[in-house]
Order: structure tokens, then C-alpha cells, then sequence
């Protein structure tokens, strides 16, 4: 899943719509075609001879090295690249995609890339093409970064899933407690939780519960995308007591997936839903027009809303818990230059540019110590502190809670569930029915 | 003055006695050989085309259904397991029956208004400049994308759209009504809206060209308007009724953003299924119903050439 700012949304609108020009559509056609030539044709016919692709690269670009990658728009940020490239002497050539393309591209071309800057809830998805890391080449990876990420026991550890640790190191790492080798290298993280209209939502507004109460009948709305809602679904069930389930919240069993899903039919059998959203501009417009007034809004898109003249809200710590996820760097098995996409993750934990960056939008880094160097010289978004203090710190509890506090009220985290396959069927028969 | 065809010139040779001998009859083979490879040769862009445009990519989407998802990952194996799973599970059955449901009552709103403003524009307006300005007027929304097209339903019929401002003031509501937007009504409304014009222009291109003496003559011999139109102008407007639907069918068959944006999701077509499905990762699941969406289009579209051949209108 996507989660951007508005700032984000708009600036890649405008590149898509810059895009499609006549004379960028020839020139793009024709870099595709090279590019194709050049690294994706020969990168394929090398691993179908059974050559080895992982070789040191670095030759085209001055001896720092080449990564290409895969990711979503916000890891591609040109604000990111353009000193991460500046300052290692790397070239780094990214493409962003959407959740589910970008599992099933990178399934398919792995080999033509060297990482995956994902949402650790594609994991699951993809052990086969990953190569696991090593904790001690990552240098970044030192006493600073967050206890929560090192080993379980910590705030926001949950035992059932073992999430976070579960998601960050192999199952051996783990199974030995060693925590010595990643599967991803985690580089930020949030927070889902959900989101009303002030005025029009009625009910206990701390609660998933009012998005299902039949106070707000017709104008409810949850994401047409199985995973994070019917883990948003599982959270309320559990976390009100209504149900007691079998598999973690972020990892149900076919017989907690029944029970989900009675309570969601149910629900829409009464005409609950007003619609189930897809995107983030279409969030956005639904909230200024007023069209639905409570869900699993993304808080980016909240904020969005409010400035656009929307009375929303964005509800940080719901009384069941928030779900959370992470997003870092998965290495393909066959990536030619292993060391400069380590060289670029340690630059991505330690420089602070992307903690300052993508800490304004309200997401964190594992290392807050760097993120802090970058947010302390940036104003508060009320103009009273700085971003540190507010983002981080929970110096307006009421508009953004701290870390703290949103750690403590975490009731899972987000993770590609065994069941797969059985999420999407419901899901398919719940929006059908 | 119409020529009549007795009147026409022979074509130069058919008369004349063939003259017999293996010769000329080694000089015809090698004629309809020459004429066979120039056919070759004059279809060969076209069919190169169709081939590589159309041919393969269909093949690769049926190869691609019979592969197996096994989680995330696609096996590229050839069984029946992910045909199975879509012919067996009763959720794509009803999404297929809904398909068809929508697919059909659109239809059947778009021939009828279709119909109905085809033939206001060919018999009551008489000035061909009105009638040309009119039919441009119908066809102005589509020089707008798409997405534009059906995101303006939004401010006509939101919570504060025009119509629901319009019934506040009016007194007839006191809260504005969520009736008009995300629920099948209004998904048809705006699919009818969209596709309509492509039944209007066909349908007044052959109305227009029926000769006003014959409506004059069979008014003449005491047919009644019903049954002149009935037994002489709706046949003949038959063809372009049928076209119409024709191409507004493949639209409606492919549009997954109108249900989306208009219909909320709640009612999903196989089209938004498959795109659906697709993104999560399980291709030979989309590609199955890919196939299917396209059996159900072939077989609709059949129907329409059964009731009409089309090749006979080019």
C-alpha cells in the first residue's frame, strides 16, 4: 500500500501528466528500449546461461557503483536520490509502483535489480528472491537504532506475531535469537489507524467501532484491498472483545477469515458502506465533498482534506490500537552491486535525510538520532517548537501524539499473511455480494 | 439519373469465347497464382500486425491462466488448478451475472435513447446545420478524457452537487440525498450517458439516408406514423442500432472506472475484478477471467452480428 503525502500525490501527478507528452512518450519509448537493451535483455540471458550476475559493478559511473532499484514514488524521491548520489558517489536508477504490481514485477525481474525498497508486508511474498544480510555489514545498524528493532521485549513488540523482529531478520536469526542476519533492512515506519469528519461521524470516535456502528449507516467506507483492512477489521474484533482469534492479527487462520468476514457481510448486508475507496486523491475528494464520513483513512490523506477545507480527523491511537508497518530495503539474490545498496541503506539510516524528509510527512526512522540533526532546524507545523519536538516528541498530544505513546498503542504490524490466497477470495465474494 | 445496371458496359473480355489448350489453361494456373501471392503479399502488414498486436498477447493471457499461484509466487507450470478455482467459485459466477446484468440493461437504455434522439434529429429538426450542431453537441463531452467525463458526475450529484442544492432550495429535502452517487442505479446512469452518443450518430447517419419519398409513400398508402416507422424506418435504421451497441458493448465489457468511481465498489463488474485481482499479484486468476471476460464479449457481440450482419454496412 502506498502511503503518501499530498505533496507527494500532486508532484507525482504532475510528473504523470508531464509524462505523456508526444515528444516524452517517443523519448521514453526509446530510453525504454536501450535500457531494455542494455541491462534487462543482457541481465536476462546472463542468468539464463547460468552466468554469474553478481559481479562488482561501478564501472559506468565513476567507481561508486549503480543500484537499480524498485520502489514506491516516495522512496524515489528526487530529494532523497539526488544526495544519496551526490554524496556516495552512486548512481541510482529507481522505478516506483503500486503494492501489487510491485510484488508481481519484481517476482518476474528480480534479477535485473538490485533492491526493493518495500513495505515489509510484501516479505512473505518474496522470500525466494532476496538475499539475506548480515547485521554487522551494516554499519548503521549500531546501539542508536531503536531497541524495538533489535531484538522483541520491547515497546510495540508483539508476542503473538513477534513482529517487528519476525518481519526485519531471517527465521533462523531469529529462531537462535541472534537477530544476526536481515531479511529487509527496515529504513522507516508508521502507523494506520483511522479517520472521521468532525460534525458528521457519530459514535465512540476513539473507537474502530464507530466506523461499523449503525449510527454511521451509509456513509462508512473501508479500502478495496484485503490485507490492511480486514487486519483493520480483526483489530476492532479482538481488541473489543467481540471475537478471540485463532492467528495473529496480521497472520489469520482460515477460521478467524470466516469470522471477519460473517461480521463484514453482515454489515453490508445492512448498508453499512457507502463505497470502499481505492486511492489517495479519490480519499481526498470523498472527505472535502463530505461523501463518506468515517474509515481507514490514511492520516496523509486526512491532512490533505483539511487543508482542501474538510473538518477531518485523524485518530493516532484508537482504543483497539494502531496497525503498524515498515518499509526498508530487500536485496535481490542477484544483485550485481551488493555493496553499494548496503553503502545506500547506511546513508539511509544514518545521513538523516530521509528521517528529516519523510518525518514532516509523519513517518519515523529506526535511527531517530539521525532523523533528530534534520528535524530539529525545521518549524513545527503550528510554528510552535520545531518538527522534532512535534513529530516525534508529542509536544501537541492532542494533533500528534509521541512515538512513545504510538508504540505503546501498537496492536500489530503489518505482514503478508499464509493465507493469502483465502484474504483475496473473501474479499472478492465481500465486495461482490 | 440513375443508371440502370442492363445499361452498364460489359466488362471488356467476359464475352469473348475463351480459347481452349493447355497453354491458356497453364497461363490462368500462373494468373491465379500471381493474384494468390499478391493477396499475400498486400495482407501481410495487416495480419503481421493482428498477429503481434492481437494473436499474441491473447495467446500469452490464456498460456498465463493455466500457470499457478503459489502465493505470491507464479509457477509457470500448465494445470487446471486456477481454472478451477474461477469456474468453481460462485463470487466470480455472480460478478459474471452481474457483468452481463449491467451490461445488458445499459444496452438496452442506450438503444432506446439512442434511438429516440437519432431519430428526433433526423426526422424533426430540417435544418442539416441544426441537426449536424446538435449531433456535435452530443458527441462535445468526448473531446474531455474519460475520467473527466465521470468525475464531473460528482459535483452534479454529490452531497453537494447541483441536484441535491437544487432540491434543498426546492424544499423537497431537508439533508442532502446519497442516493444519486455510489450505489448500480447511478453506475448505469453514468455508463448510459457515456456510451449513448455512439448509438446516436449511427442511428441518424441511417435514418438520414432513407429517401423521404418512401416514408411520404407508404404515409400515402395509409400507413400510420407507428407503422412506418416500424415496418420501414426502424429496419432500416436496424444497422446502425446494432453498430452502436456493437462498440458501445466492447466499452462497457472493458470499463472498470465508472463502477469504481460512480458505483463505489460495491458492485463489482469482471472487468474491476480482474484489475483487482491483477494487482494483488495473482495473475493466472485475472487472466482466467480475462479469457472469460472475453468469451462473454465474443458471445455477445455474435449476437449482435446474428441479429445484424455489420459487414453488410461496410
Amino acid at each position: 500500500m502506498t502511503h503518501l503525502s499530498y505533496e507527494e500525490m500532486s508532484r507525482q501527478r504532475a510528473l504523470a501528466e508531464a509524462r505523456y507528452t508526444r515528444r516524452s512518450i517517443v523519448g521514453g519509448g526509446l530510453r525504454a528500449v536501450g535500457g531494455l537493451a542494455a541491462t534487462g535483455a543482457l541481465g536476462t540471458l546472463l542468468s539464463a546461461c547460468g552466468g554469474d550476475s553478481s559481479s562488482a559493478g561501478g564501472a559506468a559511473d565513476g567507481g561508486g557503483g549503480t543500484i537499480r532499484e524498485i520502489g514506491l514514488s516516495l522512496t524515489e524521491d528526487p530529494r532523497i536520490f539526488g544526495p544519496a548520489q551526490k554524496e556516495l558517489g552512486i548512481k541510482i536508477e529507481g522505478k516506483s509502483d503500486n503494492l501489487g504490481n510491485q510484488i508481481t514485477f519484481w517476482q518476474q525481474n528480480y534479477r535485473q535489480f538490485d533492491d526493493n525498497q518495500l513495505n515489509f508486508n510484501q516479505l512473505g511474498a518474496i522470500q525466494e528472491t532476496i538475499r539475506p544480510v548480515p547485521v554487522r555489514e551494516i554499519s548503521a545498524w549500531n546501539d542508536q537504532v531503536m531497541p524495538l528493532f533489535r531484538e522483541p521485549g520491547h515497546p510495540g513488540y508483539n508476542e503473538r506475531s513477534g513482529w517487528p523482529i519476525a518481519g526485519t531478520y531471517t527465521r533462523e536469526a531469529v529462531q537462535s535469537r541472534r537477530y544476526d542476519v536481515f531479511q529487509a533492512v527496515p529504513t522507516w515506519f508508521g502507523f494506520d489507524a483511522f479517520g472521521y469528519l468532525e460534525g458528521q461521524a457519530k459514535g465512540d470516535l476513539k473507537s474502530y467501532g464507530a466506523i461499523f456502528d449503525p449510527a454511521n449507516k451509509g456513509h462508512a467506507t473501508l479500502i478495496n484491498e484485503p490485507i490492511t483492512s480486514v487486519m483493520k477489521v480483526a483489530t476492532y474484533l479482538e481488541g473489543s472483545g467481540r471475537a478471540q482469534l485463532e492467528g495473529p492479527i496480521n497472520n489469520l487462520t482460515k477460521r478467524d477469515l470466516a469470522v471477519v468476514f460473517r461480521f463484514l457481510g453482515q454489515l453490508k448486508d445492512a448498508g453499512q458502506f457507502r463505497l470502499f475507496w481505492s486511492d489517495f486523491g479519490q480519499l481526498v475528494d470523498l472527505l472535502t465533498a463530505g461523501e463518506v464520513w468515517i474509515g481507514d483513512f490514511w492520516a496523509s490523506a486526512v491532512a490533505a482534506a483539511v487543508e482542501g477545507g474538510a473538518r477531518a480527523v485523524f485518530v493516532n491511537n484508537p482504543t483497539e490500537g494502531s496497525n503498524g508497518w515498515i518499509q526498508g530495503v530487500a536485496i535481490s539474490k542477484q544483485a550485481k552491486d551488493y555493496d553499494a545498496v548496503v553503502k545506500y541503506i547506511d546513508w539511509s539510516l544514518e545521513r538523516g535525510v530521509v528521517g528529516g524528509i519523510l518525518g514532516v510527512q509523519g513517518y519515523y526512522s529506526p535511527r531517530p538520532d539521525s532523523a533528530q540533526k534534520a528535524l530539529e532546524q525545521q518549524d513545527a507545523p503550528s510554528g510552535d517548537g520545531n518538527a522534532w519536538e512535534y513529530w516525534y516528541e508529542g509536544a501537541q498530544p492532542d494533533e500528534r501524539p509521541s512515538l512513545e505513546s504510538r508504540l505503546e498503542n501498537v496492536a500489530d504490524w503489518q505482514a503478508y499473511p499464509d493465507e493469502f490466497q483465502e484474504y483475496s477470495r473473501l474479499w472478492t465474494e465481500f465486495t461482490a455480494a | 439519373m440513375p443508371v440502370s445496371v442492363r445499361t452498364l458496359p460489359t466488362p471488356a473480355g467476359a464475352t469473348e469465347r475463351a480459347p481452349a489448350g493447355p497453354d491458356h489453361a497453364a497461363q490462368l494456373r500462373l494468373q491465379a497464382r500471381r493474384r494468390r501471392r499478391e493477396t499475400a503479399l498486400l495482407l501481410a502488414p495487416a495480419l503481421l500486425w493482428v498477429l503481434v498486436a492481437v494473436a499474441l498477447p491473447l495467446a500469452m493471457v490464456v498460456w498465463v491462466s493455466f500457470w499457478r499461484a503459489d502465493g505470491a509466487t507464479l509457477v509457470h507450470t500448465f494445470d487446471l488448478d486456477t481454472w478451477s478455482g474461477v469456474v468453481g467459485s460462485g463470487a466470480f459466477r455472480s460478478i459474471g451475472v452481474q457483468t452481463l446484468k449491467v451490461v445488458a440493461i445499459v444496452l438496452a437504455v442506450v438503444a432506446t435513447v439512442g434511438l429516440l434522439c437519432g431519430y428526433f434529429l433526423a426526422r424533426f429538426v430540417r435544418s442539416k446545420r441544426t441537426a449536424t450542431l446538435l449531433l456535435m453537441l452530443a458527441i462535445l463531452p468526448f473531446w474531455t478524457s474519460y475520467v473527466i467525463r465521470i468525475i464531473t458526475w460528482q459535483p452534479l450529484f454529490g452531497n453537494r452537487g447541483v441536484l441535491n442544492w437544487l432540491l434543498l432550495e426546492l424544499g423537497l429535502i431537508d439533508q442532502p440525498a446519497s442516493a444519486f452517487l455510489y450505489n448500480e442505479t447511478a453506475m448505469i446512469c453514468a455508463m448510459a450517458s457515456l456510451y449513448v452518443v455512439f448509438v446516436i450518430g449511427p442511428v441518424y447517419w441511417a435514418l438520414s439516408r432513407i429517401d423521404d419519398d418512401v416514408i411520404a409513400a407508404s404515409r400515402s398508402l395509409g400507413a400510420s406514423a407507428w407503422k412506418t416507422f416500424w415496418k420501414i424506418e426502424f429496419p432500416l435504421a436496424k444497422g446502425g442500432l446494432v453498430a452502436g451497441c456493437f462498440f458501445a458493448a466492447i466499452f462497457l465489457f472493458g470499463d472498470y472506472a465508472t463502477e469504481q468511481l460512480i458505483g463505489g465498489g460495491t458492485n463489482p463488474a469482471l472487468s474491476g475484478t480482474i484489475r483487482a485481482i491483477a494487482g494483488s499479484g495473482q495473475w493466472p486468476t485475472a487472466a482466467a477471467l480475462s479469457v472469460c471476460l472475453l468469451a462473454m464479449t465474443a458471445i455477445v457481440l455474435g449476437i449482435f452480428m446474428k441479429i445484424h450482419d455489420l459487414r453488410r454496412e461496410l
